[in-house]
C-alpha cells in the first residue's frame, strides 16, 4: 500500500507544470464558463431556459471567476500572461453583468 | 407466453435502468471535452457489464441464491467481510450521487436550491421503497426511464459525422489533456460497471424466483438490454460533443450539461434534460438503496425481500432507511453533486477488483453451478475483467490527482 501511494504521489509530482502552464490550465474553466453564460443567454432570450436557471448559471460562473482572479493574483506566471487573463476575466465579468441587468 | 412477456419486460428494464447519474456526468464530460473520442471506453465497459450481468443472473437462476449470500456461505464470512465493507462505502457514495442528481433536476425545474431538496428526496425514495413491491419498483422506474431515449433522438437529429463516431469507437490516444482523458475514460468504466448493478441483479433474480429455465432469457436481457442501454449513453456523448464541445463548454457543473438538449428541442430540451435526470437518478437511487439492504441482509443472514411487509424484515428496511438518511446529508452539507458523482465513479473503478474477484471465483465452482459454471469464453472474459479491474484500481488514484476536475 505504501509503495502504491508513493507511486501515486510520484506520478502526481511528475505531472507538475510550469507556472504559465498551470495558469493556462486553470483559466480553461473561465473560458468554459464564459461560453456557458453566452450560450445560456442566447437560450434564455429564445425562451428555451427560465430566468432562474440563467441567474443560477451566472452565479456559478461568477464563483468560478472569483476563484480564477485569486489564482491569477497568486500565480507566478509571466506578467504579460497574467495581465492578458485579467483583461479576459474582466470581459467575462462584464458580459455576465450585462445579462444580469437584462434579467432585471 | 409468460416468459416472452418477462423477456420483453427484462429488456425494457435493462434499457430504462442502464442510464443513471454516473452516465449523465461522465458521458457529458466526455463529449464536451473530447467529442466522440471516448466512445470506445463506453463500449468496452458495456461488454464487461454484459458478461457480469449474465453471470450474476445465471448464478442466481441455478443456485437460487444471491451473490453475497453465496459468497459468505462458500468462501466464508471473513473472506467476504472486507469486500462487504468496501461495497457498503461505495453503495453509500453512489446513493448520495443519485440523490444529488434528483436534487439538481428538481433545482432545474423549480429554481429552489439543491440543499432544500435533499431530505424531501430521501423521504420520497424511502416511501417508494416502503410501499412498493419489487416488480412495481423495477417496472415503473424502468419504463419511465425510457424518457432518457431523448438523448438518442437528439443525437440522431443532430446528424453526427458517422466516420468520427466510428473512429471514436476504437481506442485512441488523446488529442489533448491526456490526464483528463484517461481520468474520464476510467470514470466512464466506473459508471457503467457500478458494483451495485450485478449484486442487485442477482438479488432481483432471486426475488423473481428464477430457475435454470431462465438462463436463455437472462442472456438475451443482458446482451440486448445492456447493449441498447449503452446506446443512450453514446447518445449523450454525441449530443455533448456536437452542442457543447464546439462552443468550448467543458462540463464542470451540471448547469452546463443542462443546456445540451436545447439546440434540438428548443422548447422542451431543458425540461427533458431535467425530467430524464430526475427519473434516471430516482430509478438508480431506489436500486442502490435496495441493493444495500440486500447486501446487509444476505451478509448477516437476516430475512430479506422487497415483497415482504417491512414488519417481517425490519432490519432489511432499517438499512435502506439509514442509508437514505446518511446519503442525503451529502447534499444537505452543500457538496457539489457533479464533483461527488465524478469522484464516486472513479472510486467505483478503484474498488472493482475487490468486489468482482469473489464473485468470479464462485462462477468457476463446479460443485455449486454444475453445468452452468463458466465455460471457456466466460473464463477468458473473466480473466480480462480481472486484469481490467486491477489496472483500473492501480491507475484511478493517480489519475484522480492528475486529471480529476
Amino acid at each position: 500500500m505504501r509503495r502504491f501511494l508513493s507511486a501515486a504521489l510520484l506520478l502526481a509530482a511528475c505531472s507538475r507544470k510550469s507556472p504559465d502552464e498551470q495558469l493556462i490550465k486553470q483559466f480553461d474553466s473561465v473560458k468554459s464558463w464564459s461560453a456557458t453564460v453566452q450560450f445560456a443567454g442566447e437560450k434564455w432570450r429564445a425562451n428555451s431556459v427560465p430566468a432562474f436557471f440563467m441567474r443560477a448559471t451566472i452565479a456559478a460562473a461568477e464563483k468560478d471567476y472569483d476563484a480564477a482572479a485569486r489564482s491569477i493574483d497568486q500565480s507566478r506566471a509571466r506578467k504579460e500572461l497574467r495581465d492578458q487573463f485579467r483583461r479576459e476575466l474582466d470581459a467575462a465579468r462584464a458580459s455576465a453583468q450585462r445579462l444580469k441587468h437584462e434579467l432585471r | 407466453m409468460k416468459k416472452a412477456t418477462q423477456l420483453a419486460l427484462g429488456v425494457l428494464t435493462a434499457v430504462g435502468g442502464f442510464f443513471d447519474v454516473g452516465n449523465i456526468a461522465t458521458c457529458t464530460q466526455a463529449g464536451a471535452h473530447f467529442r466522440f473520442q471516448l466512445i470506445w471506453s463506453l463500449i468496452l465497459a458495456t461488454i464487461v457489464v454484459i458478461f457480469l450481468i449474465e453471470m450474476s443472473g445465471r448464478f442466481a437462476a441455478v443456485t437460487k441464491k444471491a451473490l453475497p449470500d453465496a459468497i459468505r456461505e462458500h468462501l466464508g464470512f471473513s473472506f467476504w467481510f472486507v469486500p462487504f465493507l468496501i461495497l457498503t462505502a461505495v453503495h453509500l457514495l453512489v446513493l448520495a450521487a443519485e440523490i444529488g442528481g434528483i436534487c439538481f433536476a428538481l433545482h432545474l425545474i423549480t429554481g429552489l436550491p439543491i440543499q432544500v431538496w435533499a431530505l424531501p428526496v430521501a423521504i420520497l425514495v424511502w416511501l417508494f421503497l416502503w410501499r412498493s413491491t419489487f416488480n412495481a419498483i423495477e417496472n415503473s422506474t424502468s419504463i419511465l426511464g425510457l424518457i432518457t431515449l431523448c438523448f438518442v433522438v437528439a443525437a440522431i437529429w443532430h446528424h453526427p459525422p458517422v466516420h468520427e463516431v466510428l473512429a471514436g469507437s476504437l481506442p485512441s490516444m488523446p488529442s489533448h489533456d491526456p490526464a483528463n482523458y484517461w481520468f474520464i475514460a476510467v470514470s466512464i468504466v466506473g459508471a457503467v460497471i457500478a458494483p451495485y448493478l450485478f449484486y442487485f441483479y442477482s438479488s432481483g433474480a432471486v426475488e423473481d424466483e428464477w430457475d435454470s429455465t431462465y438462463i436463455p432469457i437472462n442472456r438475451v436481457v443482458a446482451v440486448i438490454g445492456m447493449g441498447f442501454g449503452s446506446i443512450i449513453s453514446v447518445g449523450a456523448i454525441i449530443v455533448a460533443g456536437i452542442v457543447l464541445a464546439p462552443r468550448g463548454i467543458k462540463v464542470s457543473d451540471y448547469h452546463q450539461a443542462a443546456l445540451m438538449l436545447t439546440e434540438i428541442f428548443p422548447f422542451w430540451g431543458y425540461l427533458l434534460f431535467a425530467i430524464s435526470m430526475a427519473i434516471a437518478c430516482l430509478g438508480a437511487a431506489v436500486e442502490v438503496a435496495l441493493s444495500m439492504s440486500y447486501t446487509f441482509a444476505q451478509t448477516f443472514g437476516w430475512n430479506w425481500g422487497e415483497d415482504l411487509e417491512p414488519i417481517k424484515d425490519a432490519r432489511f428496511s432499517l438499512v435502506y432507511t439509514i442509508a437514505l438518511l446518511l446519503a442525503s446529508l451529502f447534499m444537505v452539507a452543500g457538496i457539489d453533486p457533479l464533483k461527488l458523482t465524478i469522484m464516486t465513479m472513479a472510486t467505483n473503478a478503484f474498488v472493482l477488483p475487490f468486489v468482482t474477484i469473489p464473485f468470479l471465483l464462485l462462477m468457476n465452482d463446479r460443485k455449486l453451478l454444475r453445468d452452468a459454471s463458466n465455460g471457456i469464453i466466460s473464463n477468458i472474459a473473466t480473466a480480462a475483467i480481472v486484469v481490467l479491474a486491477l489496472v483500473l484500481a492501480v491507475v484511478s488514484i493517480p489519475l484522480t490527482f492528475m486529471g480529476g476536475s
